[in-house]
Order: structure tokens, then C-alpha cells, then sequence
């Protein structure tokens, strides 16, 4: 069968579509949106990002209790409502079983049934050395003692050989135990002696020679070699001069020569276990429940050259596998008691834990990434398996619908527990592939939703059943013609009671539609709705459907019951659909439904008594809504049913979800038999999640309220219910009413109530009503397109840019976005060029603050051209340079290896750094001659451009002549320590004591003198000096830091002139 | 100087090394008050050292096993007996903010556990440290005196790695016991007025023995990185990500400053810092206390080397030590 679907038609959307899909005889009619003609666009699960979460109080036990509120999750940068919020706890004992699900699906994650625990552990052979594999094998084998429960799966792998051993049953589990004996560590074993060219380098130096010709290493390697040349009697002075030397070129090629062939091996072995990992990780896709493998090894090198580990950790990434990592050496009391140690010269004392940690980078690496974590050292395994397996059963399962559309690339995720003292671990984020995160391959099933509903009895005890099915369409293969695009779907349906003869029927829908009605059908799930006859009883229907094009199909089974009670109530229809223009909700096979959607939600009593034997059956209805946890958000008392047309009894029932948080509700329905007495009750569970951006946020439950049948609720106005398109110029003209609105808090004094709301605005929304301001120069009609009446006045206008700028301190990650938005709505805001300059003052110090350097100099270097004579824009961007020098000094300073590169770089070294601060410095200083801030810094900075003399004498200024007691005591420090580097003592002590005189609670200064006293051999001096800080409990920070670290609070100064300019 | 003085302490166990008069001789209180003396005056050297072989310590050595050489030049030595093996256990406890959550309750259970492996006869001192350097109950206390006191701990504020590490070892007073320092931070200092080198300047005029315990980077889950620990400007040196910086490795200085003293790093997770304590405790038990006459009087530092004849056991001993100059306050000597 055909359909053509006529672009001209396409208006409607789905609705419409819907509606030519009427004349097929799975759909039974038309369903079009109760509030509106569009229809709210249902989150498929496909569209969910799951996340596991595991939290952890201070004594690392897995800490239950938590609601959704408790969470924050976070994808890159931004905040996202949580729409699942699932407690998993498979230690527990089994729950009662729970009604049947109203609506079953084969898309995961499902939010009933049990979750069952995956634990693969596998056994790196390749990476442990044949002494750890013992006591591994042992933790391993008491972590394998307690059966499987059912439905878990408990994996081995071995490195070695490769085969997975999987255990479902205790007999397996028993198997498995005994396989573990065949584990063996073929890691290579370290001799005690420098007898081989093994001991002469480990693995992570030979990857850096081979790789990057690293020559500090190979000169270390050098040397070994040497060392046991003339351990072995070689190289000795009595040798002929020409022969030694002769030796000693060879080494360097010697030693490169070693390094090549260490990494290959070692690069094989990473290879093949990485290889591994891949491979299992990719086996366990689509499995449902917390996926967990624990890598027993010693860990291996980090070489992102290899491609199998970018691979290895995509896989994890993409099948949302846990990875632990299990280091079985024990906590010893001796560094030599690591195989790097054993090699004797090889490692300078203390060294080891460094080369285990390089050994081990690429494994702790992939742990870390994948949200697990790497026990190392530990003198207990048991205690840190019985962890693993703790968290593999214990845990949160959070979701989330991503706000933007799905790209295929990586996104990072942050999860946050809004409780003191609990530490949270999850993956750092997921791959934002279509459809449901995953590839739409041939071999994923199509999605698709089934539910039933029960309707009015029917003769000799049967009712009539109504399936209704919903498949994603973007699971279809379409296939293009002539501009026109083509699908074949086939379906078949068998409903199965006790051992009756199946119920069969199966169709095939043919599509032939234009791009636009394929665009339109995309943005909803194809109903298909079918009627039964069912006696009573429990039934199980089993949906199949096939893509002809593409291949692929999907199939779902779900069970229900129908009652034998002859007063009962028929399923009820709760949905935020109508069918047609009639005001009777549409069956839809969900309970999720849009925040701001208005649902409509149909009773039927069935089989209730009529007075006397005559006249209508009497009953009535009530209901409430209450939260998951019980609290009663609306309530309707009991009213009488009006029979229907056809002699029925029938409630329809309007709710709201305008205002109604994300999460998990129950609609329970009171129904009496007002003749016969006899009461029953109902619940139903519905989830609402979040909807698009919309220009209010929820801040009340959802009120309720019957209506009679058949009208609709009326539609009045904007409603966020009608789910428009983000460009839509209704939402931009919400949005810009309610940032106004925060405004006006703002200007009434309510600022941390402004700020906070601000800062929990999406993003996009802030932006677009504070670009839209500015385009419109405050004309609020101009910037809504008439939708906003009104102004927003210069005052108003000022308001708006500090109250962003607030906002900015409180969300970091937006704050350049921020700080840009405010700067467009500045350049309207205000005329004057002081204002300006304040607002970009406090912008680039909050800048400066978060370490948006660039960002920063941008709005400080503005303020030197636009306003010139303001002294305080060149001081800024002096002491921006300043503090960028010193951070690279300080990182440079050999706390971290990893930075070395940022040493020498040309533009953005120190050296460099100095001098533009000092090129600043200067030019604050023609400004004001005697501002002491500006000599102040320029003294540090002359030192630092090794300038000492100059310095000093700026310093001296500063010291002798500075009304400020800070300034002067800062400059006394530093003119101590010019003269400690000097090896001037006694100045440098008698500066530190001038120090301490002007800030005698000062710590640095007592540090500094005390330092100093102790190089001189004042020991008792300088135990004295320091007495006072250890005694006192200070948390005072000390104005040495106040003026390291000077830059929050600036800002906030600046801010609080901003403040008092926008008030005037 | 003679060579039959009495030590004021004569065993086992710290990595002691200047040795003195008793506190008789110098008409001292030999249980010193504060404000703390340090001594200064180096009759003799006193050596700490540790030898192992294949991970294991070994024991029973004799004093001609040794083979000890001050500036090259091979010194007689004798090893202390074992009457006097107190220790002066000093911990200094980084309270930053980063380890705030089951870091810091991690840390509090291995501080206790260490100050109750102590005897009675030992002393305990315990510094806090941020920002600020700040004692944990009196200097050179009973140990089980400030086990309370360990639980009142808070996390907040940066990290004065340098200054802190200076404090500890300013109070590593050895009439106390044999000063052994314990070290445990997590981060990164930013905010010490002290460099690295100035620390280690101080270590080598110190008698303590420092262990340094260290948290990996994979351990932080629950820490909030903040303004000091997270630099300003790094993110974007590095394309946005934090992630380079939280790899960063700090054991480089202190690998330095621990095997200068004699002591050394050890790495931990959270759940093992117990057991990182413990390790350094029992390790510091197992040291030989080396004593001698050094030959040569110059003031300044003295480099040493230290070796177990016809062995192929490990040897770690501080490198050098300081002879001071004579008269009141001695100019700077020269740095090795």
C-alpha cells in the first residue's frame, strides 16, 4: 500500500502526518496536541545519556539515601536537567515484585527491572610479573566465592591466551575459580644482578629515547651502562687512552640501540592488552546495567603513538564500561623492592614510586577516563576489590536529555553531590553519537514502545484491548527519489494467553513521502494502534517490526492483565495528545511527558450499580498527584460522573505541567460506586522531563482540575507547552521577560536572588535576551517583536551589565560568553566613558581571577585607549603580566615536569612577561608619579628582569615613603630576599625585621626572618621568631598573599564600584 | 672535643647527625621547653642510615662493616647502642581545601595510627598547614596526648607546602628524640614565601629524616580545584584542559629533599595513607645510628658517602652535614 504525502499539507507537522496516517489500518485516528496544533516533541529514551554514579562517604562506603536533588550534572559547562534519577542497589534483597509497567520498551535504559551486576575481570598476564600473580590469583579467587545473582554475569580474561570464561551459575562460578590457577604473570622477570641489558632501562625511558630522543634519559641510560662496565672490570684508567675513549663514543648508540628494542617489546605487550580491552568492552555493548572491568596488572605505558589505546579507551567510552585497575604488589617499606629498584644503579633512592607511576601511566590513564579508579600498593586487595564489587551493585543511574544536538564528538560530563563530605566518581563524559548515543547500525534493534489499554468490557467476560506501538522513525532507512523518499515497514503483533492459540496480525506500511513531510515525521514516533479482544487474564503481546531498506528490526514484548472485577476502571488515558479536534486524548505508549505540556487524562468507570435496577449507574471520582515520595501536590475531591452519550461513565482530567519540575509523579485515582458502596482506587505513574528553554522556571507543582467532557483546555496566550523552535521569536520574547524581570529584582536590592537566577538561565537565553537588548537600545517591543511592551531605560540598562557581571564571579565556565554579552549591551548602556572603563576594570580582573589571561588583557588594554587617563587600566594589565610571569616562574620552579615546555616559549615566557609589565608599569607610573602600587610592582618586576639595582631603588620608595603600611611591608619582603640572594644576610634579616615590624602576624615575614636567621646559625633565634605563628590558630590570609593573589579581590572592588556607579 | 662524651642520644632510629654534649655538660634542661633551642654546637656526627638488601632491611651490622668517608677522607666510626631508640615523630599535615572530603578523614585515621605506634617514651609534634602554619597541640608532646586533638582538623585554603616543611624541620629538635618528619600534602605550592631550594638549604642544618607520603593524581575525585591550585592562565596554555596540570607531578623537590635527608617518598592512595605511615615509622626503626669523629674541622658543609663494605646492599644516609662555624652568629656558609 502507497501513501503519498502532499508538501502543501506539511503545515501541521506531525499532526499531520499523523493524520494521513490515519488511513492505515494499524492507526485508529488522528491525534493531534491538546493545548496546540504542534505537538510536543516526546524524549525518546534513544535520546537519553545515561550516567552511572557512584558516592562514597569519608570512609569510602557507597552512601544510599540520595534523591535526585542531591545532583548536579554538568556537560561541558552547562548545566543539565536531570531527567531519570534511578537508585540501583542489587545488595538489597529483592523487591516485592512491581506491577507490570505500564509501557514496555526495548531501548534502555528501562526504569523497571532489576539491573543486573557485570564484573569482567581481566587478568593482564602480559603485565604482571610472576611473583605478584599469587596473591592477585587469591584476591581474585574470594572475590569469585560468592555466586552470581541472577541475571549477573562474572567474566575472566587472561591476557595471555585471551579467552573469556563467563559464569552465570554457581557451577560456572566454580569453573571459573579453578581457570584462575591456569593464570601466569609472563611480565619480564628483574634480575638482582646488572648482569643483562634489561636491567639497564625501563620501559617508560625506553619509550622516551625511542620515541623522543629524550637526552637526559639516554644520559642516565649511559651512565648505567658504564657503571657496569666497570662493575665488570671494564673502563678502567689503565686502559689505553684510545681504547677507553673508544668505548665510551659507543655507548650513546649502544644505549639507543637498547632503548628501540625495550619499547618494542614493551609496545607489544601494551598492544595486545589494549587489544583485548577493546574487544571486551565492545562485547558488552547494549547490555543493560553497570559494566565493570578490573585490569589485575602492573600497568603499562602511556603511548597515545599506539593506536590501539586511543581505540581501547573509545570502546570503554562508547559502551560505558568501568574500568578498575588492580595493582597486586604490595606496600613495601623499601624502594628496592619495585623490579626498577632491583636494577640496582638504575634508580636513586626514593625514585621507584616515580618509574612505577610512568610504568603504569597508560593503564591509570584509561582507569581514570572511564570514571573508575587504581589501587596501588595496597596491602589489602580484598578491601579493594570487595570495593569494586561494592560499587558494581551500589549505585545512581542519572539521565539527562542533551541540550544540543547530538555530533558524534566527544563531550565531557561533570557530576556533582550537592552534600558535604561524599566523594562522586562517573565517566568523564560521552560520545554524542545519533540515536541514542550509539551508531545506527544494521545490528541495533529499531526502538520501539508498546503499551495496552484495557477499554470496556465485553461480552462473555472479554474487554477489548487496544495496543498501541511506537516506532522510531529515524530508525527507518528512507530511501530518495526524485526528490520524494520512500520506506517499507512491516510489523506483526502476537498476543499470547496461557496456553491459548496466539492472536496474530501482521501489516506492512508503505511511505512515500516529500522532504518536508519526512522532516515532520522525524520529530515524532509513528503510532500504531491495533484492537483486540482479550478474555481476562495475563497476557503478553510481542510487537516485531522490520525495515525493508534498511535490514533492521526491533521487538518488544510487553505483559498486562485484564481484570475480572466487574467494577473496575478501563486503563487510564493519560496523554498530551488529542485525537483531532474532539479534545479525547490520544493513546500514546508513554508515561514521559514535556515540562510545560498540558496533559488530559480519560477515566471510565465500568460496572457500577444503578440505583434500584434502573435508571444510570451512580459513581464518582477524585484524584490527587502527589510526588514519588508521597507529597500531595493537587488534590480534586470526589465528584459525580455524568454518563456519556453511549451510557458510560467518563472523567477527563486537565493538568498542567507549565510549572512543574522534572521527576516522578502519580496521578491516584479515588472512584466509588455510589450505589453499591464499593470503592477502588488506581495509580499511575507518569515522569515529566525537561522541555526546551523556556522564559520561566518551575517553581510550584501542578495544579489539577476535572473537566467535563469532551472540551479542551482552552489555549490562551504563549505556552511553553507549545514547544517551539529555539529561533522561535516567542520564546526570545519569554526569555527577555523574565531576564528583565531578574533585572528589576536586581534594582529593588534582591541582587543574590537576581545573581542566582541569572546564573541558572540557560546560557543561550541569557545571551539572546541581553543581545537582543542591546540591539534594540532598551526598546523592549522593538527587541520582542511586539510581543514585550515597554522600555528598559538607561538605568535599567546599567542595572542589566553589572547584574551580569555579578553573575559572572558565579558561573566560570560562562564567563567570557557572559562578559562578551555585557559588553554588547554596554556599548547601549551607558555613554559614559568612566562606566565603561569601570565595568571592563571589574570584567577583566574577574577575567584575570579564572586565568582567562587573554580575555582579560582584551578589556584591560581597552581601558588604557578608552579611557587615557585612568592610571588604574595600565596598572591592571602591569600586574595581569606580572602575575603570568610569576605563575610560570612557580610552575617552573620544578613542581611540574609536565610544564617544562612552557619554559623559553618565546612570546609568553617570563622574560617576556617582565618586560610588557614593566612597558605598563611605566606607563602608570607617568600618569601618577606617586602612585605606590605601580612602584611597588615595578620593583618586583625590575628584579625579576635581573635589574636589582633599579629595583631596589623603587622598593626603597616604596619602604621609605609609601602611606600604605601593606605596601611597605610588601616591599621590605622583597628587599629582604634581594639581599638574602645576594648573600647579604644580616641587610636581608634587617629588612625582614621591618617587615615584621609594620605586619607583625604576618607569617611570610616570620618564615622569611626565621629563614634567614637559621642560614646564619641562629638556630634559637629563628625557632623564637616562628613561635608566635605555630601557637596562634590563624586563618587570616597573610597580605603577602593578599598581594600575590590580589587579583579576586580587585575585581571585586571594581565591582563594588560598578555597583555605585550604576545606582547613580 | 673529645671522643668519650655522652650523646644525648645514642641509638637507633632517627636520622640524627649532628651529636652534641649531653644537655648536663652544657647545663641544659635535657627536656627542653619552648621556646625550642636548636643546637648548635657539632662535637661529633651522628648518622642515620638505612641498608637493605633485595627490599628487606639488614640487620646486625657492626660498625666495621661500614665504610663511611666525610669529604673523601674515611672516618672511624661506631654504632650507637640501642639504650636510647626515642623517637620524635614529626607530622606536618596538609589541610588545604583539595583535600577536603575522605581525604582528610584518610589523613586523620593515618595520623593517629602513627602517634599510636609510638611508645611512650617517643614525642610527637604535629603541624597543620594551608595557607597557614599553625601547631596541633604543644611542640614535642606525649603522643597519645594529641590524638584528640588530630580529630578537630579542617580542610580549607592553599597550599604552604615550603613553609610548612621549613617549620617541621626548624622543630625537629633531636634532644626531643630522633627527629623523623613526616610529610603528607596532596598539592601544589603556589602561595609559600620559601622556595624548594631554601627548604632544602634548611634540611641539610636539620637532624630530621624526612619521609614525604603523597597522594596520586587519580585519588582527587573529591576535590574542588581552586583559585591556588588550579593556575590562572594554565587552562588555556593547554587548550582549555585541567587535566595536564592535575597530572602534574610534585614529587620531583621532594624526591630531592628526601634523599638528601635520607628519607624518601612514598605514594599512596587515600585507603593506604595508614599504611604509608606506618611503612615510614617502621622504617625509621630499622636504622643504624652511625657515630664519628669527623677529621677535618672546616666549617661549612661536609659531603658524605656511605657504604657497607664487600656488599651489595642499599645504603641511604643523608648526604652531608654542615660544621659550623665558630663564634656567635657565623657568616653564611657556603652552599654545597
Amino acid at each position: 500500500m502507497g501513501l503519498a504525502l502532499s508538501a502543501a499539507g506539511v503545515r501541521a507537522s506531525t499532526a499531520m502526518l499523523l493524520a494521513v496516517l490515519a488511513g492505515y489500518p494499524w492507526v485508529s485516528h488522528a491525534q493531534t496536541p491538546a493545548p496546540s496544533p504542534a505537538p510536543a516533541s516526546f524524549p525518546s529514551a534513544a535520546e537519553l545519556v545515561t550516567v552511572e554514579v557512584v558516592v562514597m562517604d569519608g570512609g569510602g562506603r557507597p552512601v544510599t539515601g540520595l534523591n535526585r536533588d542531591d545532583f548536579a550534572l554538568r556537560e561541558e559547562g552547562a548545566p543539565q536537567a536531570l531527567t531519570h534519577f534511578e537508585v540501583v542497589r542489587l545488595d538489597e534483597d529483592p523487591a516485592p515484585p512491581a506491577p507490570p509497567a505500564r509501557v514496555s520498551t526495548n531501548v534502555a535504559p528501562a526504569t523497571a527491572g532489576r539491573r543486573p551486576a557485570l564484573l569482567a575481570v581481566v587478568f593482564d598476564e602480559r603485565h604482571l610479573a610472576p611473583e605478584s600473580v599469587p596473591r592477585a590469583r587469591q584476591a581474585v579467587e574470594r572475590l569469585f566465592a560468592s555466586a552470581p545473582k541472577p541475571g549477573d554475569e562474572w567474566m575472566l580474561v587472561g591476557t595471555g591466551r585471551g579467552d573469556v570464561r563467563t559464569a552465570r551459575t554457581p557451577s560456572e562460578a566454580e569453573e571459573q575459580r579453578a581457570r584462575l590457577g591456569e593464570m601466569r604473570g609472563l611480565r619480564p622477570r628483574m634480575t638482582d644482578d646488572l648482569v643483562t641489558n634489561d636491567d639497564m632501562i625501563t620501559d617508560f625511558e625506553a619509550m622516551r629515547i625511542a620515541l623522543h630522543d629524550d637526552v637526559p634519559t639516554l644520559r642516565l641510560v649511559v651512565a648505567r651502562l658504564q657503571d657496569r662496565e666497570r662493575a665488570r672490570g671494564g673502563l678502567v684508567s689503565s686502559q689505553a687512552p684510545s681504547v677507553r675513549e673508544s668505548r665510551l663514543a659507543a655507548y650513546p648508540s649502544e644505549a639507543r640501540a637498547l632503548a628501540r628494542r625495550t619499547y618494542r617489546e614493551a609496545a607489544a605487550r601494551a598492544r595486545a592488552t589494549l587489544s583485548l580491552l577493546e574487544a571486551l568492552t565492545n562485547s558488552l555493548a547494549g547490555r543493560r546495567g553497570r559494566k565493570s572491568v578490573v585490569l589485575v596488572s602492573e600497568g603499562f605505558l602511556l603511548d597515545v603513538s599506539l593506536p590501539e589505546w586511543k581505540r581501547a579507551l573509545e570502546a570503554a567510552r562508547k559502551n560505558d564500561v568501568v574500568l578498575y585497575g588492580l595493582d597486586a604488589r604490595r606496600l613495601t617499606a623499601d624502594a628496592s623492592s619495585t623490579p626498577e629498584a632491583k636494577r640496582g644503579l638504575m634508580t636513586p633512592a626514593g625514585r621507584s614510586a616515580t618509574a612505577d607511576r610512568e610504568a603504569a601511566e597508560g593503564s591509570d590513564t584509561l582507569v581514570t577516563e572511564t570514571g573508575g579508579f587504581t589501587r596501588r600498593y595496597t596491602n589489602d586487595l580484598d578491601d579493594a576489590l570487595g570495593r569494586i564489587a561494592q560499587e558494581t551493585r551500589n549505585y545512581y543511574l542519572l539521565g539527562f536529555q542533551p541540550t544540543a544536538p547530538p555530533d558524534g564528538k566527544y563531550r565531557r560530563l561533570a557530576v556533582e553531590v550537592r552534600r558535604e563530605g561524599l566523594t562522586v566518581r562517573a565517566r568523564k563524559g560521552y560520545y554524542a553519537t545519533p540515536a541514542s548515543g550509539r551508531p545506527a547500525e544494521a545490528g541495533t534493534p529499531i526502538p520501539l514502545r508498546l503499551a495496552a489499554y484495557v477499554r470496556e468490557p465485553l461480552a462473555a467476560g472479554a474487554s477489548r484491548v487496544q495496543l498501541v506501538a511506537e516506532v522510531d522513525p529515524t530508525a527507518i532507512v528512507f530511501l530518495e527519489q526524485d526528490g520524494r523518499f520512500s520506506a517499507s515497514v512491516e510489523s506483526a503483533v502476537e498476543v499470547a494467553a496461557g496456553g491459548a492459540e496466539p492472536l496474530r496480525q501482521a501489516r506492512r506500511l508503505d511511505l512515500d513521502l516529500s522532504a518536508e513531510a519526512l522532516d515532520a515525521l522525524k520529530t515524532s514516533w509513528m503510532p500504531l494502534v491495533r484492537d483486540f479482544e482479550l478474555p481476562v487474564g495475563t497476557h503478553t503481546a510481542r510487537l516485531t517490526v522490520k525495515d525493508g531498506a534498511g535490514g533492521r528490526s526491533g521487538t518488544v514484548e510487553h505483559t498486562f492483565a485484564v481484570p475480572s472485577a466487574s467494577f473496575r476502571l478501563s486503563t487510564p488515558v493519560l496523554s498530551d495528545l488529542t485525537q483531532g479536534s474532539s479534545g479525547v486524548p490520544a493513546l500514546v505508549a508513554r508515561r514521559s511527558f514535556t515540562q510545560g505540556s498540558r496533559l488530559l487524562c480519560e477515566i471510565e468507570v465500568h460496572g457500577a450499580a444503578r440505583a434500584e435496577n434502573e435508571g444510570p449507574p451512580r459513581a464518582s471520582a477524585g484524584h490527587v498527584i502527589r510526588t514519588a515520595a508521597g507529597a500531595v501536590l493537587a488534590r480534586a475531591e470526589r465528584t459525580a460522573l455524568v454518563p456519556g452519550g453511549d451510557g458510560r461513565l467518563r472523567q477527563l482530567i486537565g493538568i498542567s505541567l507549565a510549572r512543574t519540575p522534572p521527576g516522578t509523579y502519580e496521578l491516584v485515582l479515588d472512584v466509588r460506586d455510589d450505589v453499591a458502596g464499593a470503592a477502588l482506587s488506581a495509580v499511575e505513574p507518569f515522569e515529566v522531563v525537561a522541555g526546551p528553554p523556556a522564559g520561566e522556571r518551575p517553581v510550584s507543582p501542578p495544579p489539577a482540575r476535572a473537566v467535563t467532557p469532551p472540551a479542551a483546555p482552552p489555549r490562551q496566550g504563549l505556552q511553553a507547552g507549545d514547544a517551539p523552535k529555539p529561533e522561535d521569536p516567542r520564546l526570545r520574547a519569554i526569555a527577555l521577560q523574565s531576564y528583565l524581570g531578574l533585572v528589576n529584582l536586581y534594582q529593588r536590592g534582591e541582587r543574590g536572588a537576581a545573581v542566582e537566577a541569572v546564573v541558572r538561565l540557560p546560557p543561550a537565553a541569557m545571551k539572546a535576551s541581553l543581545e537582543a537588548l542591546a540591539a534594540s537600545s532598551g526598546d523592549l517591543a522593538r527587541a520582542s517583536g511586539g510581543m514585550v511592551p515597554g522600555s528598559c531605560l538607561p538605568g535599567c540598562l546599567r542595572a542589566a551589565v553589572v547584574l551580569n557581571t555579578e553573575a559572572m564571579l558565579r558561573a566560570p565556565a560562562e564567563t567570557h560568553d557572559m562578559a562578551r554579552a555585557a559588553e554588547k549591551l554596554l556599548e547601549v548602556a551607558s555613554e559614559d566613558p568612566q562606566f565603561r572603563c569601570l565595568w571592563r576594570l571589574a570584567a577583566g580582573l574577574h577575567l584575570q581571577a579564572w586565568g582567562r589571561f587573554d580575555d582579560a588583557l582584551g578589556h584591560l588594554e581597552r581601558i588604557r585607549s578608552e579611557c587615557p587617563r585612568d592610571v588604574r587600566g595600565p596598572l591592571a594589565v602591569g600586574i595581569l603580566h606580572q602575575d603570568r610571569a610569576l605563575l610560570v616562574l612557580t610552575v617552573n620552579a620544578g613542581w611540574s615536569p609536565m610544564l617544562a615546555t612552557v619554559r623559553n616559549q618565546g612570546e609568553g615566557s617570563p622574560t617576556w612577561l617582565y618586560r610588557r609589565a614593566e612597558a605598563a608599569l611605566r606607563a602608570a607610573l607617568r600618569l601618577d608619579p606617586d602612585y605606590e602600587e605601580a612602584h611597588l610592582r615595578l620593583g618586583h618586576v625590575l628584579i625579576g628582569r635581573e635589574q636589582p639595582d633599579e629595583g631596589a631603588r623603587e622598593l626603597g620608595w616604596v619602604a621609605a615613603k609609601a602611606a600604605d603600611g601593606r605596601r611597605r611591608f610588601v616591599a621590605e619582603l622583597l628587599l629582604g630576599s634581594l639581599h638574602e640572594r645576594r648573600g647579604r644576610l644580616g641587610e636581608a634579616i634587617a629588612h625582614f625585621r621591618q617587615a615584621l615590624a609594620v605586619q607583625p602576624a604576618s607569617q611570610a615575614a616570620r618564615v622569611a626572618l626565621s629563614q634567614a636567621l637559621f642560614q646564619s646559625g641562629a638556630p634559637e633565634e629563628a625557632v623564637e621568631v616562628m613561635q608566635p605563628v605555630l601557637s596562634a590558630d590563624r586563618r587570616a590570609v597573610d597580605e603577602w598573599l593578599e598581594y600575590r593573589l590580589s587579583a579576586e579581590r580587585r575585581a571585586e572592588e571594581a565591582l563594588d564600584q560598578l555597583r555605585a556607579a550604576a545606582a547613580r | 672535643m673529645t671522643g668519650r662524651r655522652r650523646w644525648t642520644v645514642t641509638l637507633l632510629g632517627a636520622g640524627a647527625l649532628l651529636v652534641r654534649p649531653a644537655p648536663e655538660a652544657r647545663g641544659q634542661d635535657p627536656a627542653p621547653k619552648a621556646p625550642l633551642v636548636f643546637p648548635t654546637g657539632t662535637e661529633s656526627v651522628r648518622l642515620d642510615v638505612h641498608v637493605s638488601r633485595d627490599g628487606k632491611p639488614v640487620t646486625g651490622l657492626r660498625a666495621q662493616d661500614f665504610e663511611v668517608k666525610d669529604e673523601r677522607v674515611l672516618q672511624k666510626v661506631r654504632i650507637a647502642t640501642r639504650e636510647e631508640t626515642n623517637v620524635h615523630a614529626i607530622l606536618v599535615l596538609d589541610v588545604s581545601s583539595s583535600v577536603l572530603g575522605p581525604r582528610l578523614e584518610a589523613l586523620k585515621t593515618a595520623a593517629r595510627s602513627l602517634l599510636e605506634a609510638l611508645s611512650g617514651q617517643d614525642r610527637a609534634t604535629v603541624l597543620a598547614f594551608s595557607h597557614a602554619v599553625r601547631g596541633v597541640g604543644p611542640t614535642a608532646a606525649v603522643p597519645a596526648s594529641l590524638q584528640p586533638l588530630i580529630g578537630g582538623l579542617q580542610a580549607d585554603g592553599a597550599t604552604a607546602l615550603h613553609d610548612a616543611l621549613y617549620a617541621g624541620l626548624l622543630l625537629a629538635d633531636p634532644r626531643h628524640g630522633r627527629p623523623l618528619l613526616v610529610l603528607f600534602s596532596d598539592g601544589l605550592d603556589k602561595v609559600s614565601w620559601l622556595s624548594h631550594e631554601q627548604v632544602l638549604a634548611a634540611s641539610r642544618r636539620s637532624e630530621a629524616v624526612v619521609h614525604a607520603v603523597l597522594v596520586g593524581r587519580d585519588e582527587g575525585a573529591g576535590a574542588q580545584p581552586n583559585w591556588y591550585f588550579t593556575p590562572p592562565g594554565y587552562a588555556q596554555w593547554r587548550g582549555g584542559t585541567q587535566v595536564r596540570w592535575e597530572r602534574s607531578d610534585a614529587r620531583s623537590p621532594l624526591e630531592a629533599l628526601t634523599a638528601e635527608t635520607g628519607g624518601r617518598v612514598w605514594a599512596a592512595a587515600d585507603e593506604a595513607l595508614k599504611n604509608g605511615f606506618l611503612a615510614a615509622l617502621a622504617e625509621f626503626r630499622q636504622r643504624y645510628l652511625i657515630e664519628f669523629e669527623p677529621g677535618s674541622k672546616r666549617a661549612g658543609w661536609h659531603r658524605l658517602e656511605v657504604k657497607v663494605k664487600g656488599d651489595s646492599t642499599q645504603v641511604r644516609a643523608r648526604r652531608g652535614y654542615f660544621y659550623p662555624a665558630p663564634g656567635p652568629r657565623p657568616a653564611a656558609p657556603p652552599e654545597p
